[in-house]
């Protein structure tokens, strides 16, 4: 495409390294707050639109909001919020109002103005929100009404709240600009037949004008800001800062992009009106530095940018990522961590199968090491052609502590693509499948052509316990699930899977069959235009993407505890059925005792049974065959396919946020000598904390056969390394073989966490939670909690010399 | 002289342990298999569970629950191998003689696990099964297995067994050894080893019987043989450095010269000393003899290496 002569105006900055520093501190000083304009708003727009379609309705909302949110510019030269202060949070009553009700949000407001709108809010959305609708619906339909299930633990479901939305096509907005693609959209109105079957394209391409000259409006009221604050600045410096500010945002993003700094600036103003559109978690970024590299490439040329300044520009762009939040109420809250999941995808491969690493992916790379901030998360798409100087870096910033980035599989991410999508509707090019890149926080997606339903989250943890118990939950003492039989009366292992399975379909079913209904009134009602817009085959089709406009779908069903099914299960097997070391009665009494009192010796007993984690050939095999029916049970809802169609093939994605600290409140003591209220293990392929005692290549070598990673969306494993594991030379070599080894075998994701001498002390003082902890000084190697307490705080005094792990 | 393949799978030895992940014995990433069994009595053993040939059980006083358990103080426990200490019943105290007899069966019934087994009987089968796991990373990184022990030449079937299966199974092979032992048991194990790490401790065999309980001609003189014999071994020399021992200029200027005439032996290697058996000794009612000794510190380890690094002809 033709591109726009090179701008100097606005392309040239100052690296100002304190301004960030100042930035970050704003950020970390200024606590998030309740932002009520966007319910404000709301309140006066609804009313007056009720007539329209709800698509036309929630763009005129949109665009309102737009026009009469409060502005502001700080000292950060790339603008834009969701709210109208810094880490101000809009709230989104349209999914649920019950976390309002249970905070007193009305009671609690802190002006007469914030009280009407608080009100007026929950007083319409109690009774229209997604969630009462859906129940209601699924009570009608199905008979039973699913919130005890939800209540239990046995599912947490993805309807109380908005989710978010793929990785959305910035980079056409910052290559073609608004303004073309208006004119596209314009003249796809115009040319449509006028009959009923092309109604709803009417009222989409008529929502998306109303939307892109929102977007557009937004860019220009941020420009008369900056002009307005310009005329009464007396700082000169300042001064050309602000008018720098409204020439961009005059230019951007109605037309294309003439720099690097324009294209950022863009990107976060498509990105902050996805957010207010609806803001949640997985607006992720895709390849960011890639889609950057152009302009970075054409400033280097002209003397415009230097790596210094496009790394200072990626700071000021972090510092605004990390500005956005959301709030739901204190149980989402623990649920996620209001992850935002702004995950950025750093190498893969080009279209041609060769190394994509950008210049601006090292840049990322400096500017997420320089800031330290939770978002946004990296993520290095691994392959074999990635250079060596690159993964050095990613070894770096690794070895600073701060968990990121993360290793993907590029191989595995694109056949992933190829097995789900080769065969649909709109079929799928290798050359695409290359691109594949990081969705929300783990998971996978065709950039830019991905709509992503959420489902929910079922817990297997939970699954299970209700199998122990003929279906009845005994936190809440209440019948859950099916009645699958008293296991007192199984007289073979199969007999207890065939009655897990049951209580596995159960949930599935349940949490489906809501979501769906869910995903069906969003599309009704809860249309996101701006969304669609960025989101490929949505134009073409004149379709919202919720209504089946995208190219692509994934889903949002997120498997938690699949471990501790596996390793409960697998305890149940050895322990009751083949070793007979204890009787079914006598290990649900145990369960039911928390292993208090006499039952003690029983905790030790499931704890010691034989774990995932350590490359035990009967225990690979069976976590695999826990997740192969959990798989089969999503796929037997309904036939398959996802809400929109039988024919959109679609699979569970399995890694965990934080929720294995929720789910693990709600679940039981386990036969995986896990107490009740503990939490679960974490990710999908994780060991259970201090249960993998043969070491990491045991560990990754598990992890690569007891799940499916092409067939799953998303698999998801955490591993410690010892303090100083990345300082030695071979320390670093050891590590990246253990990726590639793991990814050799199929392995998807792998994230390391560096330990540091606390968690060594911590190991002290409980050994029984570390044992896996293995140390290594010169010849000599072992775990850590077997060593003599001098040999331990000797090996703490020498982590900073020479550790290394075995 | 291949042997059957089915003779070999169930050919037997006691082994201490199987690490996977090491890094330090030989090329690549490679699973030490440890066996058990030594005929050196060094003072700084850092693996004293290993002397031993048999099975034999180890206490963690740390572990244990006392008198509010004493399951270990009644059958089928031998009688008198644990007791307590008069005004003291809060851990059991061990006679080690009596205790020996106790076998892993009985051991497992400790509920605490402060009393565990060191070493237990398998077949080469049993090994390799576990050995081939990590395949995919030795193949990544020209890793492999290493036989360590104890002594590996004491159980010369049985490695030369391990060995000869693991090249059976593509797996590079390596054996950390002392050599102490006839040539006899050596000729057996040698054919099927691509890597020997080989420990000078001392040069002079007075000393090197102060140390280690035995003179170094014999020791001395199976270097030299192998090295003769076995051209296609890469020989890899090294000493645990420990001061006041060997940690001195002189011994690594004898050891560069012994090494010197063949060109097989590719290396020589420094194990700084570290006091991680500590724990182990207590664990087994071994008194430790070397509490005393440090660390050497890391200036003296940098001025042997380059001393080592100029004999090998690698500047830096």
């Amino acid at each position: 495409m033709s591109r726009e002569n090179v701008n100097k105006s606005t392309g040239k900055v100052t690296v100002d390294n304190p301004r960030v520093d100042r930035l970050k501190e704003q950020l970390r000083s200024t606590p998030q707050e309740i932002d009520n304009e966007r319910i404000r708003i709301m309140s006066e727009v609804y009313e007056g639109t009720s007539g329209y379609q709800q698509i036309l309705r929630r763009a005129k909302f949109f665009e309102q909001l737009i026009e009469r949110k409060r502005l502001y510019i700080d000292e950060n030269i790339i603008v834009g919020s969701m709210a109208s202060t810094v880490n101000g949070i809009y709230t989104y009553p349209e999914w649920n109002v019950q976390w309002m009700k249970e905070e007193n949000t009305v009671e609690n407001s802190k002006t007469e103005e914030d009280r009407k709108a608080n009100k007026w809010a929950l007083e319409y959305w109690d009774k229209w929100a997604l969630r009462p609708r859906a129940d209601e619906i699924f009570i009608k339909k199905y008979g039973y009404d699913p919130d005890p299930v939800y209540q239990a633990g046995l599912v947490a479901e993805f309807m109380s709240w908005p989710g978010g939305g793929g990785n959305l096509n910035y980079p056409r907005v910052y290559n073609e600009g608004l303004a073309g693609m208006i004119k596209e959209v314009g003249e796809r109105q115009m040319a449509l037949d006028m009959r009923l079957p092309n109604a709803s394209k009417f009222y989409f391409y008529e929502a998306s004008l109303i939307t892109m000259n929102a977007v557009i409006r937004l860019a220009h009221r941020y420009a008369e800001l900056a002009r307005d604050m310009a005329a009464k600045e007396k700082n000169e410096a300042r001064k050309a800062e602000l008018l720098a500010i409204a020439e961009t945002c005059e230019w951007v993003p109605e037309h294309p992009a003439r720099n690097l700094r324009e294209a950022i600036q863009c990107h976060f103003l498509c990105h902050i009106c996805a957010e207010i559109e609806q803001v949640g978690c997985g607006y992720s970024e895709a390849y960011l530095g890639q889609n950057l590299e152009p302009f970075y490439k054409r400033d280097l040329e002209a003397g415009v940018t230097s790596p210094e300044e496009a790394t200072y520009l990626l700071k000021l762009l972090f510092i605004k990522l990390n500005e956005i939040g959301y709030y739901y109420g204190a149980k989402v809250a623990l649920q996620n961590s209001a992850d935002l999941g702004q995950s950025i995808s750093l190498g893969g491969f080009t279209p041609d199968g060769e190394d994509a690493t950008a210049a601006m992916d090292f840049h990322i790379l400096d500017a997420a090491n320089y800031l330290h901030l939770p978002q946004p998360p990296l993520t290095c798409v691994y392959t074999e052609k990635m250079s060596g100087k690159f993964l050095e870096k990613v070894l770096d910033v690794i070895g600073t502590g701060i968990g990121m980035p993360q290793f993907v599989n590029g191989n595995v991410m694109m056949l992933r693509a190829l097995n789900l999508f080769a065969d649909s509707e709109k079929g799928l090019t290798l050359e695409k499948a290359r691109r594949t890149c990081i969705g929300a926080c783990v998971g996978s997606y065709i950039p830019y052509e991905t709509g992503h339903p959420v489902e929910g989250q079922p817990n297997l943890g939970k699954v299970l316990e209700l199998t122990l118990n003929n279906g009845y939950d005994p936190r809440l003492k209440k019948q859950i699930g099916p009645k699958s039989g008293n296991p007192v009366d199984f007289k073979n292992f199969e007999e207890l899977y065939t009655a897990f399975e049951k209580q596995l379909q159960f949930c599935e079913d349940t949490l489906r069959r809501e979501a769906w209904i869910a995903s069906i009134l969003c599309a009704e009602y809860l249309p996101v235009t701006w969304r669609s817009l960025l989101t490929g085959g949505c134009i073409e089709k004149g379709t919202e993407v919720w209504n089946g406009g995208a190219n692509y779908y994934t889903v949002a069903q997120i498997v938690v505890g699949g471990i501790d099914a596996a390793n409960g299960l697998m305890a149940i097997k050895k322990l009751v059925y083949e070793d007979k070391k204890i009787t079914m009665p006598e290990l649900l009494k145990a369960l039911a005792s928390n292993f208090e009192g006499e039952y003690k010796h029983v905790e030790k007993m499931c704890y010691e049974a034989p774990k995932h984690g350590n490359d035990i050939p009967e225990m690979n095999r069976f976590t695999r065959r826990v997740y192969n029916s959990i798989y089969q049970a999503f796929q037997n809802v309904e036939g398959g396919g996802n809400y929109i169609s039988k024919d959109i093939k679609s699979a569970p994605d399995a890694y965990t946020k934080s929720i294995h600290n929720l789910m693990g409140l709600v679940t039981g003591a386990l036969p995986t000598g896990k107490k009740a209220g503990v939490a679960l293990s974490d990710g999908s392929l994780s060991a259970m904390p201090g249960t993998d005692v043969n070491g990491p290549t045991a560990l990754v070598m598990s992890a690569a056969k007891s799940q499916d990673s092409i067939k799953f969306t998303a698999t998801h494993m955490n591993m410690k390394l010892p303090p100083d594991q990345l300082k030695t030379r071979k320390g670093r070599v050891n590590v990246l073989n253990l990726v590639k080894t793991y990814f050799d075998n199929e392995g998807y994701h792998i994230q390391f966490n560096v330990l540091d001498t606390n968690i060594l002390r911590e190991a002290q003082k409980h050994p029984e939670k570390y044992r896996d902890l293995v140390v290594r000084v010169a010849g000599f190697s072992a775990f850590f909690t077997k060593l003599h307490v001098g040999v331990q705080n000797e090996v703490i005094e020498r982590t900073l010399q020479s550790f290394e792990q075995h | 002289m291949k042997t059957q393949t089915t003779n070999i799978l169930e050919v037997t030895g006691t082994v201490l342990n199987i690490q996977r992940y090491c890094s330090h014995d030989g090329p690549g990433t490679r699973t030490n298999v440890f066996i058990k069994g030594c005929s050196l009595r060094c003072k700084w053993c850092g693996n004293p569970e290993s002397i031993r040939l048999k099975p034999e059980v180890s206490y963690d006083p740390q572990k244990c629950d006392g008198k509010k358990c004493s399951i270990c103080l009644k059958a089928p426990f031998p009688e008198g191998g644990f007791y307590f200490a008069e005004g003291d019943d809060s851990k059991v105290k061990v006679n080690w003689q009596l205790a020996s007899r106790v076998s892993s069966e009985i051991a497992s019934l400790c509920p605490t696990g402060a009393l565990e087994m060191f070493g237990k009987t398998m077949n080469v089968g049993e090994v390799l099964d576990e050995v081939e796991k990590d395949s995919s990373i030795y193949r990544n990184t020209g890793g492999g297995m290493t036989i360590s022990g104890g002594e590996v030449m004491l159980q010369p079937d049985f490695a030369a067994a391990l060995l000869e299966e693991a090249h059976n199974r593509g797996i590079n092979t390596a054996v950390e050894t002392a050599c102490n032992a006839p040539w006899s048991f050596l000729e057996k194990v040698l054919p099927h080893v691509d890597t020997m790490l080989h420990d000078l401790k001392l040069m002079n065999s007075e000393r090197h019987k102060k140390w280690t309980g035995v003179g170094n001609e014999r020791i001395l003189a199976n270097f030299k043989k192998a090295y003769e014999t076995f051209p296609d071994i890469d020989f890899i020399a090294r000493t645990p450095l420990i001061p006041g021992v060997n940690a001195d200029e002189e011994h690594i200027r004898a050891v560069l010269e012994f090494i010197k005439p063949h060109k097989n032996v590719i290396d020589y290697e420094l194990l700084p000393y570290h006091r991680f058996g500590l724990g182990k000794y207590e664990s087994l009612g071994v008194v430790y003899e070397l509490d005393d000794y440090k660390t050497p510190s890391d200036e003296v380890v940098k001025r042997f290496q380059v001393m080592i690094d100029e004999a090998f002809g690698r500047n830096k």
